[in-house]
């Protein structure tokens, strides 16, 4: 039934650190080998060696650029699934093929029932929904709902194929449902983001944005305390924002 | 429907496809067909970097079933070689493959193994970073029992390694390569180093540890690379600068402020060389009797030895003092109450010039930036502070200077690596908790413990495997054709000096023969391994060039590519998930390798070969036979050429192979196996290939200690050889007496940077000199080209695999061309336009990729492919900065590198526009 | 968003249909037209194969159209479900009244309920239609007010322009219809003009930095997309026509769907057949022409917030 269910207590997510990613793409790499042989196999690859190779993945990192000049920051941004608590890709569907889990809040698509209206796909604002050609379905995200409850893996491995292979420790799972869990924590240690909020899906997933950087005052903050050569007030930054300029005009 | 699965399995293996290995890992092999890369999460608590894999590692299984490599050997039909020449292989039985190259090597050993040039007639090349070698099986025993080979043809090295780092690393404080002490460090001034990219597995899970615990990294760099974005600042300093920045840095801490209070006073006087007086010509005032360095003694007004109890060593000023200088050749002056300085006054002195202002003008960082930065590394430094490892309390310094390729290679390199050195034992950071470390030496002796290379010289230092540069010991005639202990006495002599010589100027010489120099034969045959020198070298094209001259080539190859282009016979080996071999693993290597364990782990056939491929072991003991080393070779092996010595001089063990048979690759490892466990274990457990091919691995524990060179060097009673350099003034003098005498005279350059104190040099106009050689205009060419590692390419020969380069796509900047926004809206770039960057040497082409982290005067090509035979590649249509580098003598500094860089313009040309 | 043609010729065609449908149920209920069974034969006709082959060419595009009938069940939440037994449900008063005005000459009676019931179903299916894309949060273009409005006057207007075609073919001059069309093409111009006025000025209220959760950094902007070559989100949704094109296409757009036929209905609605019936047909065959460009229009000039993600500026 593509109705959402009553909203769980349980929320399974993720939290990705923007601050520690270095956009390695082992995350989309090892979801796309475990997942074209786990819930949702295969996942197609076109014309690999090809001029135009496609297929279907999961995860997929963008590199994003903010701010301008040297104050500007490459952020690497890994996008999947969001899980969102108003899934509009759930209710919008006809054949009640995609369906958000009352237990864990997990959305899903029953392939044996997705007639390949992609309208699912128009519905969610992130572009986390693929259509494979090949199977004439809507496939996407599981958060790896064959590891995550898997009893043939050890329980260390009961994690999303992202979470287990990151090595910068910049994707956490966890129930983001229970105030007191990692991720809560994470969340709001770091005043974890949701995305696009004014569109009122309420994703589940949250993004831990870049710590500031330190202007200025130094990397540190302990350069002021150090007797400064010069007033940093009133000569200092002047002729650091000058030089900037100077750089980037050139 | 599928049909069924009926065998599933989890092979262990590792990967070692970047130098930042090994990735220990578990191959899914479903009915023989590898299917899946996992992490082998049996390491995680024990792997320094979470037991992950890397993403170069997914890529293994496209790497297997590449429906590109070469199906068989292959012979060459048409004599005619080079680029445009189609060779024509066809492809021939093993059988012939063999016995084509072993007839020819028999035919080498009947005539001698060196030609009358004295060089060897056999050549060999590798990778680069050693790598090669965790996937070559017995092949170096194969090389050892062959005898005199020239392996001094670089296929890169020099330009795309840690160079001078290498060298001057190894010699103060046995640092191969450098890094930070990552789990205790909060403040690292990154010159350019990107550990985010090429440290690997290990380099991010620390990093990311540390930055979330507080570490603040400051990036210095002309570009903003994936390191700098994670960084807590970002300086855009001007390329090849980066040694003002440092002296300024130094000025700032010792001249504009005072030493007393932003120095560990205490480090300098008892641990380093700094209270050494120095004598009118340069050098040590000595004891005549001892010959060891005179140290001033403040408590009682004497002058000691540098080894006797000193109540309170001069650091500063100058002492009237007798003794004896010792300079080159033997030279000595006997002084009578002579005015010396100590080397600290003498540092003082000469960095008095470098004040931050003046540093502004040279690099572009503004001087109160400069004296902020300085400030900051002080107050960071924890002066006084101790940290208690493993039951020993020792000095707690959490601060590091790292450098970058490019910044420590070339010109300006010896400065960079001096001057982060200075740093480091001005805050008394060098070699102790949370400060900057060496991992691994590849110079000095042992290779296996950095500690045990520790011994002592009559200076108080640690002594050094120079090339030996005194008359009678120099060696006039090289015995290679790159001349490393000819021409760079840092380079050493051990199994690594080769490529750490001026590896491209055998390339050089090939095409311009030097004078009062022996006459430059080419080998007779050339085997090469991993490596792909007419892609990967600097002026790439040039170098193809003198391959295609070369009589006869054997190539490994896994693909087509441009080297094997020029190959006579070509070999397919069994490749990462077809072959058997055991390493080494664990203790301190490479960059951020830093374990609490030590063992050795296993590479096996997860799948048989996909083509018709043989193990490289096989090879090697098929060549060894049918050539009549094979005695050699099985001893060679024995004596521990395949990792582990399989029989112990004491008696302890013996696993030796019968030496006068040939043994299979099973039968080979099997031993390995056993003798690297017992070895490990003291003989408490002896595990066969069977143990292993189910185990993966096995470890033992490390001691944290022994990753500082420190309490040994207290041990020893020894001091770190900073700031003064006297031994290179010494050799330097002595290489140029010795070139001198038989004429030569186009090394000079090179001979001036032996100096004691470094001296700061415009480094970017150099770079200027090809320009200006070619009869142009240096106003003609006003952007620095530059390049960047990257995690999914660095050494990984896996540009063919299109996972990896659908990844790699999709990584800021490895499309084209990276230019900043401003700068190309002003010479009407837009984002996508086609464009060709040329030198005065060689052209590529690209894509405009426009971004905001990149100075106005910089370009970045990330990779470095310019591929015209590589199946795949071939196609991608991606600039190379290989292509516009320019390979001359007047770029190479006296240890025989050049940083990576080149001067060019850029023009928009035809074509599509390419949008992202 | 990708313009699919089997949609846009779906929801074309199927508009027309249920506006044919439904003015001639109007009509023939009001007794606006002569109950001639030629004329209802042809109208109602005409109407259901408009609709029946918009609804089949609909399935084309779905990857297992053999399980379509599942599309049945989610009425609760899916407006896409709703359109489709709606669009079902329909047939039932059509055959109906068909039967009521072919059959028996007459829709009084039950006859008169069943066709008031067809009109009814007519207005609900497209407005259903309507529904699915405005209820779309993810595409500005779509969630405007004037997207039902639109997709309701646009099949008035197809409808009413045949239905008056096919009443000059018969001989009936009959004003009220070329009222209605002209009632029809006025409406669907200040609707038209209201929507398009709409999206130019009022963008989606997401940003790259909304999306991105970086604009506390500053401005947003895509350095590498995350795939080299385009991915099914950036070829379904990722379509973008340059806005000189877009302009173009509105003028023709307009002249098709607007400016000829009025002035076409104007000139020939009382003229002699041998004017009429051309002038009229012509009328409704350039609406259609006009609106199948509108319909492209519709989809080519809506942007998907998702492609905030490769380097959109704007939603």
């Amino acid at each position: 039934m593509t109705l959402l269910p009553p909203k769980g207590k349980k929320k399974l997510g993720l939290v990705i650190d923007l601050d520690t990613c270095v956009g390695c793409h082992a995350c989309a790499v090892n979801c796309k080998e475990w997942n074209t042989g786990g819930h949702s196999a295969p996942l197609p690859d076109h014309d690999p060696y090809g001029a135009d190779p496609n297929g279907v993945w999961f995860n997929r990192v963008h590199t994003f650029e903010a701010g301008e000049g040297t104050a500007s920051r490459t952020v690497h941004f890994p996008r999947s699934c969001l899980h969102c608590e108003e899934a509009a890709c759930v209710t919008v569907c006809p054949t009640g093929a995609s369906y958000k889990r009352e237990e864990d809040g997990i959305v899903l698509v029953n392939e044996d029932a997705c007639i390949g209206c992609k309208l699912c796909s128009w519905a969610c604002p992130y572009g986390a929904r693929e259509y494979d050609t090949d199977a004439g379905v809507m496939k996407k995200c599981t958060l790896c709902i064959d590891r995550i409850y898997n009893e043939t893996l050890p329980e260390e491995d009961r994690v999303p194929a992202c979470v287990a292979t990151c090595p910068a420790s910049a994707r956490h799972f966890g129930d983001l449902g229970d105030p007191n869990s990692d991720v809560s924590h994470l969340v709001e240690e770091r005043e974890g983001k949701e995305l696009m909020p004014e569109l009122g899906y309420q994703p589940v997933n949250r993004y831990l944005p870049p710590r500031t950087r330190q202007k200025d005052q130094g990397a540190s903050g302990v350069g002021a305390a150090l007797t400064p050569v010069t007033d940093p007030d009133a000569e200092g930054a002047g002729r650091f924002l000058r030089w900037v300029d100077r750089v980037l005009s050139r | 429907m599928a049909p069924k699965i009926k065998d599933r399995k989890k092979v262990p293996v590792y990967c070692y496809q970047c130098v930042a290995g090994p990735d220990l890992m578990r191959v899914e092999v479903e009915d023989g067909i590898a299917t899946r890369i996992e992490s082998n999460y049996n390491i995680t608590d024990k792997h320094p970097g979470g037991g992950r894999v890397c993403v170069k590692a997914y890529g293994l299984i496209q790497k297997t079933y590449n429906p590109n490599r070469v199906q068989s050997p292959m012979k060459r039909t048409n004599p005619k070689k080079g680029r445009d020449e189609d060779p024509g292989f066809v492809p021939i039985s093993w059988e012939e493959a063999l016995e084509t190259v072993a007839q020819k090597m028999r035919g080498i050993r009947e005539r001698g193994l060196t030609d009358d040039s004295g060089f060897p007639r056999l050549a060999v090349s590798f990778g680069g970073g050693g790598t090669p070698t965790q996937y070559m099986g017995t092949f170096p025993a194969f090389l050892a029992a062959w005898g005199p080979i020239d392996m001094g043809f670089g296929g890169g090295q020099g330009v795309k390694c840690y160079h001078s780092e290498h060298l001057y690393g190894e010699l103060w404080h046995r640092a191969f390569i450098v890094s930070p002490d990552t789990p205790y460090c909060n403040y690292v001034i990154n010159c350019g180093n990107n550990v985010e990219a090429s440290g690997g597995v290990a380099g991010v899970w620390r990093q990311a540890d540390a930055r979330v615990r507080g570490l603040k990294r400051v990036q210095v760099e002309p570009h903003l690379s994936i390191t700098g974005a994670l960084s807590a600042e970002w300086i855009p300093i001007k390329p090849k600068t980066d040694a003002a920045f440092l002296f300024a840095l130094i000025h700032r801490i010792i001249v504009e402020r005072d030493w007393n209070e932003t120095c560990d006073v205490r480090y300098l006087k008892e641990d380093t060389t700094s209270p050494y007086l120095v004598g009118p010509n340069g050098y040590y005032i000595r004891d005549p009797e001892t010959r060891k360095p005179l140290i001033g003694d403040l408590s009682d007004g004497t002058t000691k030895a540098w080894d006797v109890d000193i109540g309170n060593a001069a650091l500063d000023g100058s002492l009237s003092v007798s003794g004896i200088e010792e300079g080159a050749d033997g030279e000595i002056w006997t002084h009578e109450s002579v005015e010396a300085r100590t080397a600290f006054q003498l540092l003082i002195d000469h960095v008095t010039q470098f004040s931050p202002e003046w540093a502004e003008s040279e690099c572009d960082v503004p001087a109160d930036k400069i004296r902020q930065i300085a400030d900051e590394y002080v107050a960071h430094a924890c002066i006084g502070e101790t940290i208690e490892i493993e039951g020993v309390e020792m000095p707690f310094r959490p601060v590091a200077v790292m450098l970058g390729k490019g910044v420590n290679n070339g010109w300006g390199g010896y400065q960079t690596c001096w001057a982060r050195t200075m740093l480091a034992s001005l805050v008394g950071a060098l070699e102790v908790p949370g400060g900057t470390l060496g991992t691994t030496v590849k110079l000095n002796r042992p290779a296996d413990n950095r500690l045990n290379t520790v011994r002592p010289t009559v200076d108080g230092v640690m002594d050094y495997p120079f090339n030996p540069t005194t008359e009678g010991e120099w060696l006039a005639d090289p015995h290679i054709r790159n001349a490393y202990r000819t021409l760079v006495p840092l380079a050493a002599n051990s199994a690594w000096s080769p490529a750490l010589g001026p590896a491209h100027l055998p390339w050089l010489f090939q095409k311009k023969q030097p004078e009062h120099w022996p006459k430059q034969t080419k080998p007779e045959m050339w085997i090469n391994y991993r490596t792909n020198p007419a892609i990967s070298s600097w002026n790439a094209p040039e170098v193809a060039e003198r391959i295609a001259e070369f009589p006869f080539t054997v190539s490994f190859a896994y693909t087509r590519d441009e080297t094997n282009h020029m190959a006579d016979i070509i070999l397919p080996d069994c490749t990462d998930l077809e072959s058997l071999q055991l390493i080494q693993i664990g203790s301190t290597k490479f960059t951020e390798q830093y374990w609490k364990h030590q063992g050795w782990a296993i590479r096996q056939p997860a799948v048989v070969p996909q083509v018709d491929a043989m193990d490289l072991t096989d090879i090697a003991t098929a060549l060894a036979d049918r050539v009549g080393i094979l005695e050699a070779y099985n001893a060679s092996i024995n004596r521990g050429a395949a990792g582990a010595r399989l029989h112990e001089k004491d008696g302890a063990y013996d696993y030796g192979i019968d030496p006068s048979v040939p043994h299979q690759r099973e039968e080979i490892w099997n031993a390995v196996c056993k003798a690297a466990s017992h070895s490990l274990t003291d003989g408490e457990e002896v595990h066969d290939l069977d143990w292993f091919r189910e185990n993966g691995f096995m470890l033992k524990p490390f001691p944290q200690l022994q990753w500082y060179l420190y309490p040994r060097m207290k041990e020893t009673g020894l001091r770190f050889e900073m700031p003064y350099q006297e031994r290179i003034k010494r050799h330097g003098a002595q290489l140029a007496n010795r070139l001198h005498e038989i004429g030569i005279d186009w090394w000079e350059k090179q001979l001036d940077e032996y100096e004691p104190l470094p001296s700061y040099e415009r480094f970017p106009d150099i770079w200027t000199e090809p320009i200006k050689e070619a009869g142009q205009s240096p106003d003609d060419y006003p952007f620095f080209a530059l390049t960047a590692r990257s995690m999914q390419y660095s050494w990984g020969a896996n540009v063919g695999i299109p996972l990896i380069n659908e990844v790699a796509n999709n990584i800021s900047g490895h499309r084209g061309v990276i230019i900043n926004r401003t700068r190309a809206k002003e010479i009407g770039l837009e984002e996508g336009d086609p464009v060709e960057i040329s030198s005065v040497t060689g052209v590529t082409r690209g894509h405009a990729v426009l971004r905001e982290g990149i100075r106005p005067d910089t370009v970045l090509m990330i990779g470095q492919f310019d591929h015209w035979a590589t199946p795949y590649a071939k196609d991608l249509n991606l600039p190379s900065l290989n292509s516009v580098t320019t390979l001359s003598l007047s770029l190479t500094d006296a240890t025989g590198s050049s940083a990576d860089l080149a001067m060019v313009r850029i023009r928009k040309t035809d074509g599509e526009r390419r949008v992202v | 968003m990708h313009p699919a043609y089997s949609v846009i010729f779906f929801t074309t065609a199927s508009g027309a249909g249920y506006g044919l449908i439904l003015l001639a149920a109007l009509f023939g209920v009001l007794n606006g037209v002569p109950l001639d069974p030629w004329f209802g034969a042809i109208t109602l006709g005409l109407g259901t194969i408009l609709i029946t082959g918009g609804l089949l060419s609909s399935t084309a595009h779905l990857g297992h159209p053999e399980r379509a009938w599942r599309a049945y069940t989610q009425w609760k939440s899916s407006w896409l479900s709703r359109e489709g037994i709606l669009a079902t449900a329909t047939y039932v008063p059509l055959v109906l009244t068909a039967w009521g005005w072919l059959v028996e000459g007459s829709l009084e009676g039950p006859f008169g309920v069943f066709a008031c019931i067809l009109i009814l179903f007519c207005l609900l299916t497209v407005h259903s239609t309507g529904m699915i894309y405005a209820t779309l949060r993810t595409i500005r273009a779509w969630h405007d007010r004037m997207t039902v409005p639109g997709y309701l006057c646009f099949a008035l207007l197809n409808g009413a322009l045949w239905f008056h075609a096919i009443s000059q073919m018969f001989g009936y001059q009959t004003p009220e219809i070329a009222l209605a069309a002209i009632i029809g093409l006025f409406l669907t111009f200040y609707i038209k003009r209201k929507y398009w006025r709409s999206i130019d000025t009022i963008p989606g209220p997401a940003t790259p930095e909304s999306a991105t959760g970086l604009g506390d950094i500053g401005r947003v902007r895509l350095l590498e997309p995350p795939t080299m070559t385009e991915n099914f989100v950036q070829r379904e949704m990722g379509y973008s026509i340059a806005r000189k094109h877009a302009q173009k296409l509105r003028r023709i757009c307009f002249f098709t769907y607007f400016l000829i036929p009025i002035i076409l209905t104007g000139l020939t609605s009382s003229s002699d057949a041998w004017i009429a019936v051309p002038g009229t047909l012509l009328a409704a065959l350039s609406a259609s022409v006009g609106v199948a460009i509108e319909r492209w229009l519709f989809f080519a000039e809506a942007k998907h917030v998702s492609m905030l993600y490769y380097g959109a500026e704007r939603s």
